[in-house]
């Protein structure tokens, strides 16, 4: 017998065939070896695509769609809170541990060179940086808001500083509520 | 509630328990996320294409009837929504000049070609690289016939495709992973 054709071999793969050109086909490939080949090829293929290709939907898929749907799921609420408020309470742990961190090095007695710990050391100059940098950044931002405050700032920055906040909100409203407020690519 | 099925979750989610639609989204998500990324190679675009393929289907989900599964039904709003992505893309997805061909594939000669080819470890990765070379409209039936075990009739009602078209493409497309395959096997050993 011939080998079957390709398009012959895939439909007798896939139990199209009469059965009784499936049965010489199976006959043929029990006894060729080409053809055996060719028949387990097709079968890795497949075994292959189901293992390698199944992609994982992204966490929160449902959630958002059933906010776009005005639907929120069952556990849309508590896995908002985790994944939205998440972030803001890790930073408000962060905060905290540095507030305590530099309430303990400004309380401590000033003792000695001698005296001072190693961590209180090492600690001192990133509480110092910590607090300039901070008082810094609340100066400048006060001179910019008096300035933006003042007659004498132009109107195109007042705009401006307005549309940027206005930007600003919708993008935090955007992640919060997971809905698309602003469209940033077409 | 996993052994409710799909019908009468579809049921429930019209007589006003909307909420149970994310379950069905739950279930499906992942196969749905599977085929456009086959067919968009985008994983950003493949999950605006689900997400917008999913609220389509809630807002038709009155249409939807009982002659098939909802995920075959599914599948067919997540393909047109992918298609439509690629028409924007500018990319052609119909290609049938491709499979007038079809009846010129020659069988490759397998007496020459060692079994580590058909089996073995490196067979995983010239797959892999042969699925991620064929053009979206080949791949995308392709998983649909491997991934999802989908029969060629079920395949019919996803693509809207005669079934002759849906066979053809289908030919064409394990002609094209089996070649792709035997070709880098042999590039690979001539090369080392």
């Amino acid at each position: 017998m011939n080998h079957p054709t390709s398009a012959e071999l895939f439909e007798f793969m896939d139990r199209r065939l009469g059965e009784k050109r499936a049965g010489e086909i199976a006959a043929h490939v029990a006894s060729c070896d080409q053809c055996r080949r060719r028949v387990a090829l097709e079968r890795s293929t497949r075994n292959i695509v189901r293992s390698e290709f199944l992609v994982k939907a992204p966490a929160g898929l449902s959630s958002s769609i059933m906010v776009n749907l005005g639907t929120p799921s069952r556990d849309s609420l508590a896995l908002r809170i985790l994944s939205k408020g998440g972030a803001v309470v890790a930073m408000l742990i962060v905060l905290s541990v540095i507030g305590f961190v530099i309430a303990q090095v400004s309380n401590a007695p000033d003792n000695s060179e001698a005296t001072t710990s190693p961590v209180t050391k090492f600690i001192s100059p990133l509480s110092d940086l910590f607090t300039t940098g901070t008082q810094s950044f609340i100066d400048r931002s006060s001179a910019i808001s008096q300035t933006i405050e003042s007659k004498a700032a132009p109107e195109f920055w007042k705009t401006l500083c307005f549309v940027i906040l206005a930007i600003g909100i919708l993008a935090a409203a955007d992640r919060v509520f997971g809905k698309r407020f602003i469209k940033l690519r077409s | 509630m996993d052994a409710l099925p799909d019908y009468e979750i579809i049921s429930r989610v019209l007589s006003g328990h909307t909420r149970l639609f994310s379950e069905l989204v739950d279930r499906h998500q992942d196969r749905a996320m599977s085929l456009a990324m086959r067919l968009l190679r985008n994983r950003e675009e493949a999950e605006e294409a689900v997400q917008d393929s999913f609220v389509r289907a809630f807002k038709a989900l009155e249409r939807f009837e009982k002659r098939s599964a909802f995920s075959t039904w599914l599948y067919r709003i997540v393909y047109n929504v992918c298609s439509t992505a690629l028409s924007k893309r500018g990319e052609l997805f119909e290609q049938t000049s491709l499979e007038k061909d079809d009846a010129a594939i020659e069988i490759p000669d397998f007496s020459e070609i060692p079994d580590s080819v058909v089996e073995g470890e490196e067979l995983k990765q010239n797959v892999v690289d042969a699925m991620n070379e064929l053009p979206p409209i080949y791949s995308g039936i392709a998983t649909m016939f491997y991934l999802y075990d989908l029969s060629y009739e079920e395949i019919v009602k996803i693509t809207g495709s005669p079934l002759g078209t849906v066979k053809a493409r289908l030919f064409r497309a394990r002609a094209m992973l089996r070649d792709g395959i035997i070709r880098r096997t042999g590039l690979r050993e001539l090369a080392g």
